[in-house]
């Protein structure tokens, strides 16, 4: 056994960032993984199950090679089992591994599917054969496909179990892409709108929680599953799919869907948040008057691997304007891509129009969506300073 | 004269982890013989991180325990079954009707 623990993170608070075997982390919940998910797969003109599978086995063979060779991780299908778990991904069972058979008694994605108005009968844990796959990979040097054949989303199905099929050479190309934590720049002292939030204070404890797969391998927190996936991994996804996208002159569709994702996100998962036993506890003591509960949610999102996003201006249920110093995307894009025309931070840009509908829209949560308009003026990808997010009611 | 609470009270609360999760109101006077009455049963009870927070990770379900408001929280996991709600109504005196 390797036993994951928190040690095993390297954290920087002033950034906001979390790393893992050379990779920072970014925790999202299980809404929006799905979400995210069904953008990529339900749409026919792109393989989207594919830029899935390959993104993860990609980022994750890099993190089970990084943590093999630099951090003396056992080379073991164990130790892979237990990161799977740690990062709160469910549990693996590879002990059928020489079969060519894995299980999974429980899955993050399954959850994801399950609980809200997404439904449908196949199988979903794509990143999951992505995983096994770098961890063939990275474990026993063997190139492999695997293929999820049933699935716990699947009626009267209680575990998901995975086909491997060996290849006689790799089916990716694994060495594409570098590995990176940390060296996204300084946050800046930009003068931030006033609050009642005590916002470093609450970075600081979020990000000590010991947030950890429990014994279903799962993060229940907040009021909802998160997991700790690396950015490379949301990035290539999002990076991909908007290629292949522009492929078929849908370029604009693509990133209106990925902003939509987010903004879901931003209303379920920190809706949740906003009912959550931590909210009471750390921050609803905070709360003086209804805005602070933007700055109170705005830190949260500071501990989450996001980068570190400051509120410039903030006018009560009318505008909102935000800042991010080193958000994940445009990172990504840049080390991927180089400088861009247009900006690139679609996830930013939902979250930063669904926390609008949330604190200060009623009724249920998808009457709250599209409510506020939001626009990333300025971009680092497009050689900014900064990126910058106007919300304001549409 | 402001009359204090003495049964337990529970609202369903949102949570996406299970929609049936709910928080339990304990009146003041009970609430620590509660917690110690189910620390014994379910496990040791740990502090959640820097908050004034406390939970039970048990092979079943989750217990937050929230003092400031003599709450606590039961979320299910997938391996719940029922008689297991059950104890935990009797130990914390909550009844179901």
């Amino acid at each position: 056994m390797s036993d994951f623990n928190q040690s095993d993170f390297k954290r920087n608070t002033m950034k906001g960032l979390k790393s893992i075997g050379k990779h920072n982390t970014v925790i999202h919940c299980h809404h929006y993984n799905a979400r995210l998910q069904r953008t990529l797969e339900s749409n026919a003109l792109i393989d989207g199950k594919l830029i899935l599978r390959s993104s993860a086995a990609k980022t994750y063979y890099k993190i089970l090679t990084n943590l093999i060779d630099q951090s003396n991780k056992p080379r073991t299908f164990e130790m892979a089992a237990d990161l799977y778990r740690f990062l709160g991904f469910g549990i693996l069972d590879f002990s059928k591994a020489s079969e060519s058979i894995v299980s999974a008694s429980h899955s993050h994605y399954v959850q994801g599917w399950n609980c809200g108005s997404i439904k449908m009968n196949g199988t979903v844990c794509r990143p999951t054969e992505g995983f096994i796959e770098a961890a063939y990979k990275a474990i026993k040097g063997e190139d492999v496909k695997v293929q999820e054949t049933t699935c716990m989303n699947q009626n009267g199905e209680h575990q998901c179990s995975f086909n491997v099929t060996k290849l006689a050479e790799a089916q990716y190309d694994f060495s594409k892409g570098k590995s990176h934590s940390f060296d996204t720049p300084k946050a800046s002292n930009q003068a931030e709108a006033q609050s009642n939030i005590k916002k470093e204070l609450i970075i600081e404890t979020v990000m000590g929680m010991p947030l950890e797969g429990n014994n279903e391998g799962l993060i229940p927190a907040f009021n909802v599953y998160l997991a700790h996936t690396p950015q490379d991994f949301y990035n290539e996804v999002s990076i991909r799919f908007i290629d292949e996208m522009s492929a078929n002159g849908l370029d604009d569709l693509a990133t209106e869907m990925l902003v939509e994702d987010a903004e879901n996100c931003a209303l379920n998962t920190f809706g949740g948040i906003l009912g959550s036993d931590e909210w009471s506890a750390l921050i609803q003591p905070m709360i003086k008057e209804e805005r602070d509960r933007i700055f109170g949610l705005i830190a949260v999102a500071n501990a989450l691997g996001w980068g570190r996003i400051a509120v410039l201006e903030h006018t009560a249920a009318k505008s909102l304007l935000l800042t991010s110093q080193n958000g994940y995307e445009a990172y990504g894009y840049i080390e991927d891509k180089g400088k861009s025309e247009v900006s690139n931070c679609h996830m930013l840009r939902g979250i930063s129009s669904g926390l609008m509908g949330l604190v200060y829209e009623q009724g249920e949560i998808a009457d709250r969506c599209g409510v506020y308009k939001s626009i990333e003026k300025s971009c680092l990808t497009k050689g900014d300073h900064c990126c910058e997010f106007h919300v304001c009611s549409k | 004269m402001f009359k204090v609470e003495q049964t337990v009270k529970r609202i369903r609360v949102r949570n996406c982890i299970r929609k049936d999760t709910y928080r339990y109101y304990i009146p003041q006077s009970k609430y620590k013989d509660m917690m110690k009455s189910i620390e014994d049963s379910f496990g040791e009870i740990k502090k959640l991180g820097d908050f004034d927070l406390y939970q039970i990770d048990h092979g079943q379900v989750l217990m937050r325990f929230f003092p400031q408001e003599c709450t606590l929280t039961l979320i299910k996991k997938n391996t719940f079954v029922v008689s297991t709600e059950e104890k935990i109504h009797s130990l914390i005196g909550f009844n179901n009707v």
